[in-house]
């Protein structure tokens, strides 16, 4: 069976950095933690708060108490 | 159906650097967005003929004739459908309380609000290009989207810049590169294509 080559480099890159992130759990934490505060400093909690605020009952609680919703 | 080379690298990444949770959560939407395009294609009656994943996202093929606001709505389907995936997200985590819902449902609000940007090859752009076309004619409609584009990308290499000096982050400024890149590629100009 003939083989692309051009598809099976990304596929063996995904194998290898998935046994990587298996091998070594902890550097790998570290490496995510630098990559996001290299491109996304506190994204998660970001996009995260602006899923939060699409919630019915949090937009209420966010206009506070004795105001109309 | 077609993988390039440059989604599978970018998926590796995510899957490197992302929690099994946190994949799901950028998945869902991006599978919510193509299914609304995709929806929207049958729903019209058009033919959908291919998918590509590329570096630059997704790219879906349909045919089958159909006016400027078809090929509009076909457009505008994808940001919509998810909106939708949002808010549906942000309303089950009241029922279920699954921690990953939030981070969804923001992930694809922020996803389908720069998806409405006013630049090829985004949804926002294309929906612009057919609207454009219809009323200025093809060649002024076209030129207009790509001054739009570029000014667009050039707004968000701006801020990006701005957030950088500030401490926020290269993010925007890679995207706003993206985006200049993807303008500057005339094969880049159509995501969605028309096939006649």
């Amino acid at each position: 069976m003939p083989v692309d080559e051009k598809k099976m480099l990304p596929l063996a890159l995904i194998l290898l950095l998935l046994l990587w992130k298996l091998c070594f759990p902890l550097e790998m934490e570290r490496l995510r933690a630098r990559a996001e505060a290299a491109l996304f400093p506190g994204a998660r909690e970001m996009v995260e708060t602006w899923g939060r605020s699409l919630a019915p009952e949090e937009r209420v609680a966010a206009q506070g108490p004795g105001q109309a919703p | 159906m077609e993988i390039g080379a440059g989604a599978a690298f970018l998926f590796a990444a995510l899957c490197f650097f992302l929690t099994g949770e946190e994949l799901l959560a950028l998945l869902l939407p991006l599978c919510a967005h193509e299914l609304g395009h995709l929806g929207a294609i049958l729903a019209l009656g058009l033919r959908p003929r291919g998918f590509r994943a590329g570096p630059e996202g997704f790219t879906l093929s349909y045919s089958g004739e159909a006016g400027a606001l078809a090929h509009a709505l076909v457009a505008a389907a994808g940001p919509l459908a998810g909106l939708l995936y949002a808010l549906a997200a942000a309303r089950l985590q009241g029922l279920l309380g699954l921690s990953w819902l939030p981070l969804t449902a923001g992930l694809s609000l922020a996803l389908s609000l720069f998806n409405l940007l006013p630049a090829l090859p985004l949804d926002g752009g294309q929906l612009l290009l057919q609207l454009a076309c219809a009323f200025l004619g093809e060649r002024r409609g076209e030129r207009l989207l790509r001054l739009l584009s570029f000014a667009t990308a050039a707004l968000l290499l701006a801020l990006g810049a701005a957030l950088l000096l500030r401490g926020r982050g290269w993010g925007l400024l890679l995207a706003g590169a993206a985006l200049l890149f993807s303008a500057l590629r005339p094969a880049g100009l159509v995501k969605m294509r028309k096939i006649r």
